[in-house]
């Protein structure tokens, strides 16, 4: 894939955008400290040191109280699969499990999560095939341009592990907390039904 | 979302014992998180019961199970 060259992908790329006008800013006679944001009198940032296993390796981290679980997962793990779409619980994109169930993870702070957490890139086995629900977003056409579709997979999984879809109707219920702005949802249901079809003596593979 | 001082007590009493005024309790975070991030919500300390909840819940399941 393109993006595998750690050198210029994507990220970096906007990374290093991002911080050219910033610079430019410290040479001058404004520097950039004074964009940070404004310190609060009465609580000083608050800085913990958390043990926490995703996709069964296990993690040290040393972050901000303040930290979510999704900016610790992308900005620190480098865990990018998981989205920041809303970052305020509306939109799904940031889904992830949490003990093997669906959490949002911009909602949650990294400091209370206690048990494994299981993301997008935490779904595949080694051997390089795919999770029945990532097969059958595929062959379903379950998505256009994919930005919300690791929120998705991971919520459709849960939702089929919960019980929930035994129906259209009810896959599209307990599917409501994934916004997809392409519309794809038709596709989605389709590849959910088909997932679960497919999956049902292997239901519990996203745990842990 | 401003800084805050954070707790994680194991069992409710040390959650109880850990209020001062101007901490909020962290359950679920669905609305405390969502208001904090937008400076409504601002409180000097966050006390996260989750650990104490399922302690709470275990000891429950484990008092279900030895009642005759």
């Amino acid at each position: 894939m393109a993006m595998s060259d750690p050198r210029v992908d994507r990220r970096r790329f906007l990374e290093v955008s991002a911080m050219a006008p910033l610079m430019r800013l410290g040479m001058g006679r404004a520097s950039a400290e004074t964009l940070a944001e404004p310190t609060v009198a009465n609580a000083a940032p608050s800085t913990i040191s958390i043990a926490m296993t995703v996709n069964r390796r296990r993690y040290e981290l040393t972050l901000d109280s303040r930290m979510t679980l999704l900016d610790a997962l992308r900005e620190k793990l480098g865990l990018v699969g998981a989205k920041k779409g809303c970052d305020h619980g509306q939109c799904g994109a940031c889904t992830v499990h949490v003990g093997g169930r669906r959490i949002l993870s911009c909602l949650t702070l990294a400091a209370s999560v206690a048990e494994p957490v299981t993301t997008i890139e935490g779904l595949a086995p080694q051997d390089g095939t795919l999770h029945p629900m990532q097969q059958a977003f595929i062959d379903h056409d379950a998505f256009q341009c994919g930005y919300c579709t690791p929120g998705q997979i991971m919520s459709a999984i849960a939702c089929v592990h919960e019980g929930h879809a035994r129906a259209d109707d009810e896959i599209r219920e307990y599917m409501s907390g994934n916004l997809c702005r392409c519309a794809a949802y038709p596709n989605i249901v389709a590849a959910i039904k088909a997932a679960r079809s497919a999956s049902a003596p292997d239901q519990s593979r996203s745990k842990g | 979302m401003r800084p805050f001082a954070f707790q994680k007590p194991d069992d409710l009493g040390s959650a109880i014992h850990a209020y001062r005024p101007g901490a909020y309790y962290l359950a679920g975070g669905t609305t405390l998180l969502d208001l904090m991030k937008l400076d409504v919500m601002r409180p000097s300390m966050v006390i996260d019961i989750n650990a104490c909840l399922r302690t709470a819940s275990r000891r429950r399941a484990r008092a279900r199970m030895c009642s005759p």
